[in-house]
Protein backbone atom coordinates (compact mmCIF):
# COMPACT_ATOMS: atom_id res chain seq x y z
CA UNK A 1 0.00 0.00 0.00
CA UNK A 2 2.95 2.35 0.37
CA UNK A 3 3.60 1.96 -3.76
CA UNK A 4 0.28 3.35 -3.55
CA UNK A 5 0.65 6.29 -1.21
CA UNK A 6 3.78 7.13 -3.22
CA UNK A 7 2.21 7.37 -6.76
CA UNK A 8 -1.03 8.77 -5.51
CA UNK A 9 -1.24 11.66 -7.57
CA UNK A 10 -0.43 10.34 -10.56
CA UNK A 11 -3.58 7.96 -10.06
CA UNK A 12 -5.72 10.58 -9.02
CA UNK A 13 -4.39 12.67 -12.27
CA UNK A 14 -5.75 9.42 -13.96
CA UNK A 15 -9.32 10.31 -12.23
CA UNK A 16 -8.66 6.81 -10.11
CA UNK A 17 -9.98 5.95 -6.83
CA UNK A 18 -7.47 3.56 -4.61
CA UNK A 19 -8.91 1.48 -2.45
CA UNK A 20 -7.05 -0.94 -0.29
CA UNK A 21 -8.75 -4.06 1.22
CA UNK A 22 -7.58 -6.79 3.17
CA UNK A 23 -9.31 -8.60 6.47
CA UNK A 24 -7.15 -5.99 8.89
CA UNK A 25 -9.39 -4.42 10.66
CA UNK A 26 -10.71 -0.54 10.79
CA UNK A 27 -8.88 0.23 14.29
CA UNK A 28 -5.33 -2.05 12.65
CA UNK A 29 -5.86 0.14 8.66
CA UNK A 30 -5.50 3.77 11.30
CA UNK A 31 -2.77 2.58 13.21
CA UNK A 32 -1.03 1.47 9.57
CA UNK A 33 -2.44 4.16 7.26
CA UNK A 34 -0.69 6.33 9.83
CA UNK A 35 2.64 5.30 10.33
CA UNK A 36 2.78 5.12 6.61
CA UNK A 37 0.67 8.19 5.76
CA UNK A 38 -1.82 6.71 3.36
CA UNK A 39 -4.39 8.99 2.65
CA UNK A 40 -6.63 6.40 0.47
CA UNK A 41 -9.42 4.36 1.78
CA UNK A 42 -8.06 1.21 3.31
CA UNK A 43 -10.93 -1.51 3.53
CA UNK A 44 -11.69 -3.74 6.40
CA UNK A 45 -12.81 -7.00 5.10
CA UNK A 46 -13.53 -8.70 8.45
CA UNK A 47 -15.63 -11.53 7.08
CA UNK A 48 -14.17 -11.87 3.63
CA UNK A 49 -16.54 -11.21 1.87
CA UNK A 50 -14.92 -8.94 -0.81
CA UNK A 51 -11.89 -11.55 -1.25
CA UNK A 52 -14.45 -14.39 -1.71
CA UNK A 53 -15.59 -12.09 -4.77
CA UNK A 54 -12.23 -10.35 -5.56
CA UNK A 55 -9.70 -13.71 -5.27
CA UNK A 56 -6.92 -15.13 -6.13
CA UNK A 57 -5.13 -13.19 -3.03
CA UNK A 58 -2.85 -10.74 -3.66
CA UNK A 59 -5.31 -9.34 -6.69
CA UNK A 60 -5.54 -5.62 -8.33
CA UNK A 61 -8.58 -4.95 -10.13
CA UNK A 62 -8.89 -2.13 -12.72
CA UNK A 63 -12.28 -0.78 -12.90
CA UNK A 64 -13.56 1.46 -15.18
CA UNK A 65 -16.43 3.92 -14.96
CA UNK A 66 -19.17 2.01 -15.99
CA UNK A 67 -18.03 -0.89 -13.36
CA UNK A 68 -16.53 -2.94 -15.69
CA UNK A 69 -12.76 -5.38 -14.64
CA UNK A 70 -11.13 -4.22 -17.31
CA UNK A 71 -7.45 -5.02 -16.23
CA UNK A 72 -6.74 -7.39 -13.39
CA UNK A 73 -2.68 -7.93 -11.59
CA UNK A 74 -1.72 -10.38 -9.87
CA UNK A 75 1.15 -10.80 -7.24
CA UNK A 76 2.83 -7.50 -6.79
CA UNK A 77 1.17 -4.34 -8.08
CA UNK A 78 3.18 -2.67 -10.83
CA UNK A 79 2.12 0.79 -10.83
CA UNK A 80 3.45 1.57 -14.27
CA UNK A 81 1.53 -0.95 -15.78
CA UNK A 82 -1.52 0.41 -13.73
CA UNK A 83 -1.72 3.85 -14.60
CA UNK A 84 -1.20 2.33 -18.50
CA UNK A 85 -4.69 0.17 -18.00
CA UNK A 86 -5.96 3.43 -16.75
CA UNK A 87 -4.79 5.43 -19.44
CA UNK A 88 -6.42 2.75 -22.42
CA UNK A 89 -10.06 3.34 -20.37
CA UNK A 90 -10.49 6.88 -22.16
CA UNK B 1 -8.91 -34.12 -27.25
CA UNK B 2 -6.87 -30.66 -26.89
CA UNK B 3 -9.81 -29.26 -28.49
CA UNK B 4 -12.33 -31.13 -26.54
CA UNK B 5 -10.86 -30.30 -23.15
CA UNK B 6 -10.55 -26.43 -24.33
CA UNK B 7 -14.32 -26.55 -25.07
CA UNK B 8 -14.74 -28.35 -21.60
CA UNK B 9 -12.89 -25.66 -19.74
CA UNK B 10 -15.28 -22.65 -21.69
CA UNK B 11 -18.33 -24.11 -20.48
CA UNK B 12 -17.46 -24.86 -16.90
CA UNK B 13 -16.00 -21.19 -16.98
CA UNK B 14 -19.15 -19.59 -18.07
CA UNK B 15 -20.92 -21.89 -15.58
CA UNK B 16 -18.52 -20.98 -12.92
CA UNK B 17 -17.16 -17.47 -13.72
CA UNK B 18 -15.91 -15.93 -10.12
CA UNK B 19 -16.17 -18.94 -7.80
CA UNK B 20 -13.86 -21.12 -9.93
CA UNK B 21 -11.51 -19.24 -12.22
CA UNK B 22 -11.34 -16.07 -10.62
CA UNK B 23 -12.64 -12.42 -11.68
CA UNK B 24 -12.09 -11.65 -15.63
CA UNK B 25 -11.64 -8.68 -17.73
CA UNK B 26 -15.17 -7.48 -19.37
CA UNK B 27 -16.89 -8.69 -16.16
CA UNK B 28 -19.20 -6.42 -13.68
CA UNK B 29 -17.57 -5.79 -10.59
CA UNK B 30 -19.11 -7.53 -7.58
CA UNK B 31 -20.93 -4.48 -5.37
CA UNK B 32 -19.60 -4.23 -1.83
CA UNK B 33 -20.19 -2.35 1.35
CA UNK B 34 -17.80 -1.91 4.16
CA UNK B 35 -15.94 0.11 6.95
CA UNK B 36 -12.71 1.64 5.80
CA UNK B 37 -10.29 4.62 7.66
CA UNK B 38 -11.98 6.95 5.68
CA UNK B 39 -16.00 5.33 6.38
CA UNK B 40 -18.69 2.77 5.05
CA UNK B 41 -17.51 2.74 1.35
CA UNK B 42 -20.04 1.31 -1.45
CA UNK B 43 -17.78 -0.03 -4.79
CA UNK B 44 -20.76 1.08 -6.73
CA UNK B 45 -21.10 4.84 -5.96
CA UNK B 46 -17.78 5.16 -7.99
CA UNK B 47 -19.91 4.04 -11.11
CA UNK B 48 -20.12 6.58 -13.41
CA UNK B 49 -17.55 9.04 -11.93
CA UNK B 50 -14.67 7.59 -11.46
CA UNK B 51 -12.52 4.51 -12.44
CA UNK B 52 -11.13 2.21 -9.45
CA UNK B 53 -8.02 0.77 -8.64
CA UNK B 54 -9.11 -2.13 -6.38
CA UNK B 55 -5.92 -3.51 -4.05
CA UNK B 56 -7.21 -6.67 -2.52
CA UNK B 57 -4.25 -7.79 0.08
CA UNK B 58 -3.42 -9.84 2.56
CA UNK B 59 -1.81 -7.48 5.76
CA UNK B 60 -0.88 -4.54 7.13
CA UNK B 61 2.28 -3.93 8.01
CA UNK B 62 4.06 -6.39 4.80
CA UNK B 63 5.69 -4.76 1.85
CA UNK B 64 3.69 -3.29 -0.73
Amino acid sequence: MQAFQADLAAFEGQGAQVLGVSGDTVETHRRFAEQHGIRFPLIADIDGTIARNYPGGRVTYVIDRAGIVRHVMKGMPDNGRLLEALKSLE
Amino acid sequence: MQRYLTMAMMAIHSLFPLSVFGLAVGQPAPDFVAPSTQGPIRLGEYAGKRAVVLAVYYKDFTPG
